[in-house]
C-alpha cells in the first residue's frame, strides 16, 4: 500500500516525553520530540550493567518526563460494573471492588468504560445505566521494581507507568479510522491492531466501541523471526478470532485488521484470506506516516514499539494509570517540585510585571515630579517678582486698602440732612411751619461704629496686635446696612384752622408722607390739641357758638402742634 | 530529600524562592515605600503650585487695586484722614464756622478721644478713633445760618465727621417788638436755635512709644 498524505490532522501532540516500554524480553527507550520518535536504547534485561546504561541514557540529552509502558504478558484485565453510589461513596467502592477482583495484586487500577451508546441527555433514571468498568493489575515483578529503582537515581520526572493495550486504545481507533478513510471502506465495530513489538513478541490489541476487548501477546519463535512473521500473525490472529468469537464477535459485526510488519509479509497476509472486513498492512514508516509523525531508529520496518511509544507521549496523563506504591513514591515529591517550581516561576514572573508596572508608574511619578518643580520654581520666581513690587508701592496695599475700608463704613453710615429737608418742605407746602425738629442717626449694628457709641478708650484697644497681617490685608466686608435714621418734627398752621381742619389737614399730610417715603415708617406721634378721632372727646355746647371748641383744645395764646415722625433708612 | 526529587530540580525550587522573595522584598521595601513617598511629594508640589497660584493672582490684584486706590487714599490724606484729632485746632474751625455761617452763638464741647478697634486699621499699624463733639445753644437770626453752620461743621473737620442727632427749633416768633429790635446792633436777635452731636473719626499712626500717646495722655481740655 503506498502510503499517501493523511487526510485528517495530525493526532500526535507537540510534547517532549521519554517513554519506557518494559517487555518481557527487556527494554526499549523512546525519546519522543513533538511527533518524532527517537529509538535511544534497547536492552535485553540481563544485559551487562543495565542500570547504569539505563541511567546514562535518562540522564544524557533528552528531555520530558518519563512514562513507563507496561507490555510483558502478565496483565490481568477484569469489566465488571459498580453499583449506583453517590458521588462520596464511589472511590470506596472502586477500590473495594478491585480488592475482590485482585486480591493477590498490589498494582492495580480501574478505567471506567464510556458507553458511546448512551451519549446525549438522559430522560429518566431508569436509563442510566451503572457505569461499568475495566479493571487491571500487574503483579510486582524484580523489572519493575529495577526501573523504579533506575528512575530514582536519575532523577526525572515520572509521569506513570500505562498498561500498553489500554493506552493504545486510541491508537487503533486513530489508524483503522485512516487507513478505512483512505481505503474508502466502512468502518466495522471490531478493530485489531497486530505489531511486532521489540519487547516481547506479537501484541494483538482488539478494541470494540473505542474500548478494549481483548489484548494478546505471543512469543515469536527464532524460526519464524528468520522466515518471515506473516505466519506466525495469521495463526495468531486466528486464535484471537476464536477469542473474540467467545466474547460476542459475529462476522456481520464487521472486523477492521491493522498488521505493522515488514514488507514481505503484506502479501503472505492478504492473499491468506482471512475472514475480515477490512484488512490494511503498513509496515512502521508507513504507519508513523499516516499518524504524521516520524520515526528515527533502527528496525524501521520491523517493530511497531515506536507508534505506542509516540501516542502515549501526546497525553498529558496516562488514561489508566497504574497504583505503584513506589512510583508514586518517586513521582509525587517530583511532581510536587515541579508544581512548586513551575507555581515559583509564575510568581516570580507575575512580581516582575508587577514591579516593573509599579517602577513604571514611580518614574511617572518621578517625571511628574520633576516637571512640577519647575513649575513651582517658575511660580516662585513670578511671586518674587511680583513681591519685589508689592514691597516697593509707596504706600502699603493694608493701609491703603484698610484706609478705603473704613472710608467707605464711615461713608455708609453717615447721613446728609439736605435730601431730609428737600423732601419734606414741599409736601409741608405754603402756611405750615416747622416748630421744632430732631434728626438722629443710629449706625448699622455690626459696625465698628455701633460698638464705639459705648466704647472707652482702654476698652477699645484691641488684645493683640499681628504684624503679619500688616503684608496681606483686604478690604473688610461691611455690612451694606448704612443704619437706621430717625426724624422728628412739629408743624404748626399760620392759618387761623378749625381744629377738625387742623385734624383733617394733619391726616392728609400724614398720608402725603407715607407716600413720599414708601420704604419708612411714618407716624403721626401726635395729633393737634392731641386729638384722636377715636379717643376721649368733650365740650360744652350753647346757643352762641356754632362750632364749639373741644376741652383739650389749645388756647388762645398756645401755639397748637402735631408731631410726626419718619424712621427708617438714611436718605 | 535532595536525592529524590534532585540536586537540580530543587537548585531550580530554591533559585525562584529566593527570587520571589528578592522581587517581594524589593517591591515592599524599596519600591512602595519610594513610590508612597514620591506620590506624597508630587501632591505635596501640586498644593505649593496652587498656593503659589493664588497668592500670585492675590498679590497682582492687590497692587492693582492698591495703584487704582492711591489717588483717593491720597485725597482722603490731604483731607486730614490722618491727622490727630488737635482740639485747639478744632477750636478755631468751629470759631471760623460760626463767623462765616452767620450764628450768633455757640457752645461746644469735645469728649476724649477713644479708640474704635478696626482689624484693617490694626493691620495697617494705624489706630482708627474718634471723638464726641457736641454743640449746643447754637442760636441764629434764621434756620438757614444754623443749617448752614451745621452743615458745614459736618463736612469741615479734618477726616471724617458724622451727625449723630440734630435738633432745630424756633427760638421766637417774628413780632413788632422783635423787628423793632432789629435795628439795635448790640441786641442780636435769634429766632432760631439747635443743637447737634457729631462723631469726628480719623486714622492715627500707631505711637512709637506711649508717651505720644494721647489715649495715654487723656488729650483734649
Amino acid at each position: 500500500m503506498a502510503a499517501r498524505k493523511p487526510k485528517h490532522k495530525s493526532p500526535l501532540g507537540a510534547n517532549y516525553r521519554r517513554v519506557l516500554l518494559i517487555g518481557d524480553e527487556g527494554l526499549v527507550f523512546y525519546a519522543v520530540e513533538k511527533k518524532k520518535a527517537i529509538r535511544v536504547l534497547s536492552l535485553p534485561w540481563s544485559a551487562e550493567n543495565f542500570e547504569q546504561q539505563v541511567t546514562t541514557a535518562l540522564t544524557d540529552e533528552f528531555k520530558g518526563p518519563v512514562v513507563l509502558l507496561f507490555d510483558a504478558v502478565e496483565q490481568h484485565y477484569r469489566r465488571d460494573k459498580l453499583p449506583k453510589v453517590g458521588a462520596f461513596d464511589k472511590s470506596k467502592v472502586l477500590q473495594r471492588k478491585l480488592n475482590i477482583a485482585f486480591p493477590n495484586f498490589n498494582i492495580v487500577s480501574a478505567l471506567e468504560i464510556k458507553d458511546n451508546a448512551s451519549k446525549g441527555f438522559t430522560l429518566t433514571s431508569s436509563d442510566v445505566k451503572p457505569p461499568e468498568y475495566l479493571f487491571s493489575a500487574l503483579p510486582r515483578s524484580e523489572n519493575l521494581d529495577r526501573i523504579i529503582s533506575i528512575l530514582y537515581e536519575a532523577g526525572v520526572d515520572v509521569v506513570g507507568l500505562g498498561l500498553l493495550p489500554v493506552e493504545s486504545v486510541g491508537l487503533v481507533e486513530g489508524l483503522a479510522q485512516r487507513c478505512c478513510d483512505q481505503a474508502g471502506s466502512e468502518r466495522s465495530k471490531w478493530s485489531i491492531l497486530i505489531g511486532h513489538h521489540e519487547t516481547g513478541g506479537i501484541r494483538q490489541i482488539v478494541v470494540k466501541d473505542e474500548s478494549l476487548a481483548l489484548t494478546r501477546l505471543t512469543p515469536v519463535s527464532e524460526a519464524a523471526m528468520s522466515s518471515g512473521l506473516s505466519g506466525e500473525i495469521i495463526k495468531e490472529f486466528q486464535a484471537t478470532l476464536s477469542y473474540i468469537t467467545r466474547y460476542g464477535y459475529q462476522p456481520n459485526d464487521g472486523l477492521d485488521v491493522v498488521v505493522i510488519a515488514d514488507k514481505d509479509s503484506h502479501n503472505a497476509i492478504k492473499v491468506s484470506n482471512l475472514p475480515v472486513s477490512n484488512l490494511f498492512c503498513l509496515d512502521l514508516p508507513q504507519a508513523v506516516n499516516m499518524l504524521g509523525g516520524q520515526y528515527i531508529g533502527q528496525t524501521a520496518s520491523t517493530y511497531a514499539d515506536s507508534l505506542h511509544a509516540l501516542w502515549v507521549a501526546k497525553k498529558f496523563k496516562i488514561d489508566m494509570p497504574m497504583q505503584v506504591p513506589a512510583l508514586t513514591n518517586i513521582s509525587k515529591p517530583r511532581m510536587v517540585a515541579k508544581t512548586a517550581t513551575a507555581l515559583s516561576v509564575v510568581g516570580a514572573l507575575a512580581l516582575g510585571w508587577f514591579l516593573f508596572q509599579s517602577f513604571t508608574a514611580y518614574a511617572d511619578v518621578r517625571s511628574q515630579i520633576e516637571d512640577k518643580m519647575t513649575q513651582r520654581n517658575a511660580l516662585e520666581r513670578e511671586y518674587h517678582q511680583e513681591s519685589k513690587i508689592f514691597d516697593q508701592l509707596p504706600i502699603k496695599p493694608a493701609v491703603v486698602n484698610g484706609t478705603l475700608g473704613i472710608k467707605n463704613m464711615l461713608e455708609k453710615n453717615s447721613i446728609d440732612l439736605t435730601p431730609v429737608f428737600e423732601k419734606i418742605k414741599p409736601i409741608l407746602g405754603q402756611g405750615v411751619l416747622i416748630d421744632q425738629m430732631s434728626i438722629t442717626h443710629s449706625p448699622s449694628e455690626g459696625t465698628v461704629l455701633a460698638n464705639a457709641e459705648t466704647a472707652v478708650a482702654s476698652q477699645a484697644r484691641p488684645q493683640q496686635f499681628n504684624a503679619a497681617n500688616l503684608r496681606r490685608s483686604s478690604i473688610s466686608k461691611d455690612p451694606v446696612d448704612p443704619g437706621e435714621m430717625e426724624v422728628r418734627f412739629e408743624i404748626y398752621t399760620l392759618k387761623n384752622l378749625e381744629l377738625e381742619e387742623r385734624v383733617t389737614f394733619a391726616e392728609g399730610l400724614l398720608e402725603s408722607f407715607r407716600v413720599a417715603f414708601p420704604e419708612h415708617t411714618v407716624e403721626l406721634t401726635r395729633q393737634f390739641s392731641d386729638v384722636e378721632r377715636t379717643g376721649s372727646f368733650s365740650g360744652v355746647l350753647n346757643s352762641t357758638s356754632e362750632t364749639p371748641a373741644p376741652n383739650n383744645a389749645a388756647g388762645a395764646n398756645q401755639k397748637d402742634t402735631a408731631e410726626f415722625m419718619i424712621k427708617g433708612a438714611p436718605l | 530529600m535532595i536525592k529524590l526529587i534532585g540536586l537540580r530540580r530543587a537548585l531550580i525550587l530554591g533559585f525562584t524562592i529566593i527570587l520571589n522573595l528578592f522581587l517581594a522584598s524589593v517591591f515592599f521595601l524599596w519600591l512602595q515605600p519610594t513610590q508612597d513617598r514620591a506620590e506624597k511629594r508630587l501632591r505635596s508640589l501640586e498644593g505649593q503650585i496652587s498656593q503659589l497660584r493664588t497668592d500670585i493672582v492675590n498679590i497682582k490684584e492687590e497692587i492693582k487695586v492698591t495703584r487704582e486706590n492711591t489717588p483717593y487714599f491720597n485725597f482722603l490724606k490731604d483731607r486730614g484722614f490722618f491727622a490727630t484729632q488737635d482740639r485747639f485746632l478744632a477750636e478755631r474751625i468751629i470759631q471760623d464756622l460760626r463767623a462765616e455761617s452767620g450764628v450768633n452763638s455757640v457752645r461746644f464741647s469735645i469728649e476724649p478721644l477713644i479708640e474704635v478697634f478696626d482689624e484693617r486699621a490694626q493691620a495697617a499699624n494705624y489706630r482708627f478713633v474718634a471723638s464726641t463733639i457736641k454743640v449746643e445753644n447754637v442760636e441764629a437770626y434764621t434756620d438757614i445760618e444754623l443749617y448752614k453752620f451745621m452743615y458745614m461743621m459736618n463736612n469741615s473737620l479734618p477726616g471724617h465727621t458724622r451727625i449723630k442727632s440734630f435738633t432745630l427749633s424756633k427760638k421766637d416768633d417774628v413780632t413788632t417788638a422783635n423787628i423793632e429790635r432789629l435795628s439795635d446792633k448790640n441786641n442780636e436777635l435769634a429766632f432760631a436755635a439747635g443743637s447737634a452731636e457729631f462723631q469726628w473719626l480719623t486714622m492715627t499712626e500707631l505711637p512709637k512709644d506711649n508717651l505720644n500717646d494721647p489715649l495715654s495722655n487723656g488729650g483734649g481740655r
